[in-house]
């Protein structure tokens, strides 16, 4: 509800912008640093109250403008791009701007930092912020000067008369600017792109500073007065319960305060807390030391046998039963049929957790009236509508701080450890910090779904795939609500399984249902990392077949320039473009050493264009990755810089997933449980990263997720190219030493 | 209660003597810096110095570090100007941030040591620290921008904290 049009129905400006309940958020300082932790985010700055110009932006008598970040970051700066463009239509300068991050509040539209949206949903309505508010304050000079308003010419904070050279900075002119009339959002001029400022410019992100000494305040680090800490002794089987527990000597651990019982779902998980003990002490080591001394009987319910490793091998042989057709094109059979060439492969992915290097954390106070609460959340709206249902209490009666982020990948947004903090707080009647665990963190989760995913192609005698017959068996993530969520949302088989960018004349795609035996999370990218890794392998595989090199093969089965028609608004070209472009970085084909090569994949996602070249060597001691390449084309970008790093990123995340990311369960309960066996790339593992930023002016696009989707395939692909085997099931190190 | 010497600063600290150091500054001593990431010295999070070497705080028991210089993220330059700080934020390093205090703390403590490290000498010593961010590429940058310029030496100073501390196990 961002929107300029819903903001003037508030009728901000016909109040003086004073004194008003509206001006709860509106305070102007960045960090108090005498105050005790944590930052209070309401305090008003003893400069004076600033003005509001809108929800987005304050202007202080002291000349600070203060925007608000209402997106949660997580490292890919959109504390620092979206205020970027506000601050750009402002015409404000940056060094006497300061962020301030938004409690969780309707008013700021969706604040859900998820599925690679900022950029692409508020890049336009920063740009009217921004706008607007600069209007308002040329209208104010306009009005104290009695001069007209194109006299009136805003820059560099200041608003100058151009007859006079009379001048106002913005802190002089807030106060009257607050009393102009709300603009007509069509009525804006916005800049054209040559007079732009800070967008499209690598600023440097508003939290290095900080992040360099040591003084940021992540989720974990939370301290309220007479505070107590909370460690979780949680039920490991999915819908399970405790039959019966002892908590004597966990009491007895010097420290521990009390133990509490925390009833969680039974059937569908959702978003609440899970089933467990959770042993209160003064601090955190305590409540974890108590935790070792409790003695419990778990209620292993309907899931205590699952093996996901029989459940997926299972679903590799299975008969096809209860098939849905969700795309079907011309005639599969009979491509089959009468084709030169047929060939069938069927890929496997497995269960895999976020690691976030902080694990979930949440701190609330609850005194009867109000619930506080203080985390790292992706969605702090989404946590609002969680405790309100959790406690009984009303939305308006929680307030939800957001602390930066340290890791979020998608587990963020499930605000389950959010509830066990209020649920605590009201329990206990004292401020509580829930901290979880390493391996709260990897046996706890909301894992990304396995799958299951079975092809067949038909070649005609010129090698081009006439047919493609595909099948996807996969746990959606409607399992968390719905009791019988067998088969998958049509947006999850469209993440690049239903919509792939071939022209192929006779198509299949089919769903068969899969058992939930676990919480199914997104995990960035979510289903198109699974999906692009199947697909991309599958074309090289045919590449190979048809002895054709993998790149031509591959662009010559995407075909002519077009829109794919499957609802997804694949511009072909640049994905082609993309292909293209880091064939030419990589120097495809490259010559290369004894043992190596070099593999190529492509994957549209989130609105994005990206391919990855990889170069491996695969010899007698195992699989090093030497070398990756990956281009992006995701139209503007608010911040090249961040852009860059999300892209460096995304390739050392998708790594540690392709060669390392799995997680099993056996008699109901997951396998691994810290970095030991759930690894991550380290810095001797990490190849060298190239990467290339397409130029473009076409409309923002997800830059958060898109990057890791042909990281996987790119990998398995070299891995044939160097000789070694072709490997359809991840992750890699079961099959191969990881160098 | 026993006395720990924390960025040149004695903090009288009364805990468990098993407590590990990480959550004596943080619970205890409300030193937050240091993060926890895993409590089995895994991922490098809660590095801090023990006399000039890093150690995972995690899996420190406190008493051990009596007597000890133990320097931590606050403390590795007063005013946040030690030269791998000013590198980290030219080269742009952090995403997140959250395992930013352990890298800096493990470069700082291999350029004690190793002025001039290799790439070889980098990776060694950086191995240890994960970043799930992906910041890899430009620590290893960073660390090279300033491999030579000189070795810094955190500054000692020599005062009192008379605090009591708070939240101990008793």
């Amino acid at each position: 509800m961002a929107q300029l049009s819903k903001l003037s129905r508030r009728q901000f400006m016909q109040m003086t912008g004073l004194g008003t309940a509206g001006l709860a958020l509106s305070a102007c300082v960045k960090h108090d640093e005498s105050a005790t932790k944590p930052v209070p985010l309401t305090q008003t700055s003893a400069t004076g109250k600033p003005a509001e110009l809108n929800v987005f932006v304050h202007i202080g008598s002291n000349n600070r403008v203060t925007i608000m970040a209402h997106r949660s970051e997580m490292g890919q700066g959109i504390r620092t791009s979206l205020p970027q463009v506000v601050a750009d239509e402002l015409d404000a300068d940056w060094d006497k701007v300061d962020i301030l991050q938004a409690q969780g509040d309707k008013k700021y539209g969706d604040q859900n930092t998820d599925g690679s949206q900022s950029a692409r949903q508020f890049y336009k309505v920063m740009r009217n912020m921004g706008g607007a508010a600069k209007l308002m304050l040329r209208q104010a000079a306009a009005a104290q000067w009695q001069v007209p308003l194109e006299s009136c010419i805003a820059k560099d904070h200041r608003v100058t008369h151009a007859g006079t050279g009379k001048s106002l900075s913005y802190g002089e002119l807030a106060e009257g600017a607050a009393k102009q009339p709300l603009p007509d959002v069509k009525t804006l001029q916005l800049k054209n792109p040559d007079e732009f400022k800070y967008i499209g410019k690598p600023v440097t992100m508003v939290d290095f500073t900080d992040i360099v000494r040591g003084s940021t305040h992540y989720g974990i680090d939370t301290i309220l007065p007479d505070m107590v800490h909370a460690s979780i002794e949680r039920c490991p089987y999915y819908c399970g319960g405790i039959e019966s527990f002892d908590d004597t000597k966990a009491r007895a651990v010097p420290g521990v305060l009390q133990v509490i019982k925390i009833d969680g779902a039974k059937e569908i998980p959702g978003f609440t807390p899970l089933t467990g003990l959770a042993v209160i002490a003064t601090n955190t080591w305590a409540a974890l030391e108590g935790r070792k001394a409790l003695v419990v009987k778990w209620d292993k319910g309907a899931h205590g046998a699952h093996d996901s490793r029989a459940t997926i091998a299972a679903l590799v042989k299975a008969p096809i039963v209860d098939a849905k057709d969700i795309r079907v094109r011309g005639d599969i059979e009979q491509a089959l049929k009468t084709a030169a060439k047929t060939h069938e492969a069927v890929y496997t992915t497995p269960y895999m957790e976020h690691a976030t290097m902080e694990p979930p954390a949440a701190t609330a106070r609850f005194t009867g009236e109000a619930c506080e609460i203080w985390a790292c959340t992706q969605n702090p709206q989404g946590a609002i509508e969680s405790v309100s249902q959790l406690l009984g209490i009303k939305p308006e009666q929680i307030t939800v701080n957001v602390t930066l982020l340290g890791g979020a990948f998608g587990r963020k947004s499930k605000p389950d450890f959010i509830g066990e903090a209020a649920y605590l707080a009201k329990a206990t009647g004292k401020p509580v910090r829930v901290t979880w665990s390493r391996e709260d963190t990897i046996r706890m989760g909301y894992y990304h779904a396995f799958s299951v995913q079975h092809f067949k192609a038909a070649l005609n005698k010129q090698q081009q795939i006439i047919g493609l017959d595909s099948r996807i068996v996969s746990p959606s993530i409607r399992s968390l609500n719905e009791p019988d969520g067998r088969y998958m949302q049509n947006w999850e088989i469209g993440q690049g399984f239903n919509t792939v960018p071939y022209d192929i004349p006779n198509v299949r795609v089919r769903n068969t249902p899969a058992p939930t035996d676990t919480r199914i999370g997104w995990l960035r990218s979510v289903y198109h990392q699974n999906h692009a890794f199947a697909l991309n392998s599958f074309i090289d595989e045919l590449a190979r077949l048809n002895k054709k090199d993998s790149l031509e093969f591959q662009l010559a089965a995407i075909g002519a320039d077009r829109p794919t028609g499957d609802g997804n608004n694949c511009d072909v070209a640049r994905l082609k473009n993309v292909l293209r472009t880091v064939a030419q970085t990589s120097g495809w084909p490259a010559k290369v050493g004894a043992s190596e090569g070099w593999g190529i994949a492509t994957h549209f996602s989130f609105d994005s264009y990206v391919a990855v070249a990889s170069k491996v060597r695969v010899d007698k001691t195992g699989l090093r990755i030497l070398e990756v390449h990956l281009a992006l084309d995701c139209g503007q970008m608010i911040n090249p810089d961040r852009v860059h790093s999300q892209m460096e990123g995304s390739v050392i995340f998708a790594l540690s997933s392709v060669l390392f990311g799995e997680i099993t369960f056996k008699d109901g309960v997951v396998e691994q449980s810290s970095f030991d066996n759930y690894l991550l790339l380290r810095m001797n593992q990490s190849p060298k990263i190239v990467i290339t930023l397409i130029p473009s002016d076409k409309k923002h696009t997800g830059v958060g997720e898109p990057g890791v989707c042909p990281v996987p395939a790119s990998v398995a692909n070299a891995i044939v190219a160097a000789g070694g085997p072709r490997i359809r099931e991840l992750p890699l190190k079961n099959h191969l030493n990881i160098l | 209660m026993a006395s720990l010497k924390i960025n040149g600063v004695e903090h009288q600290v009364d805990a468990d003597p098993n407590m590990p150091l990480l959550w004596v500054l943080r619970d205890i001593l409300q030193m937050t810096g240091t993060k926890f990431g895993c409590g089995k010295g895994l991922c490098g999070a809660c590095t801090v110095h023990f006399n000039g070497t890093p150690m995972r705080s995690c899996s420190l028991p406190f008493a051990v570090a009596i007597g000890a210089e133990i320097t931590t993220i606050e403390g590795l330059s007063a005013t946040g100007e030690h030269p791998l700080q000013k590198a980290w934020i030219e080269h742009k390093v952090p995403q997140c941030g959250y395992c930013q205090s352990g890298q800096l703390m493990s470069a700082a403590g291999l350029l004690l040591t190793n002025p001039k490290p290799s790439d070889t000498d980098i990776q060694q010593a950086m191995m240890g620290n994960i970043c799930r961010c992906g910041t890899y590429p430009r620590i290893e940058a960073a660390i090279k921008s300033v491999a030579g310029v000189g070795i810094y030496q955190p500054k000692a100073q020599p005062t009192t904290d008379t605090t009591p501390s708070q939240g101990g196990a008793k």
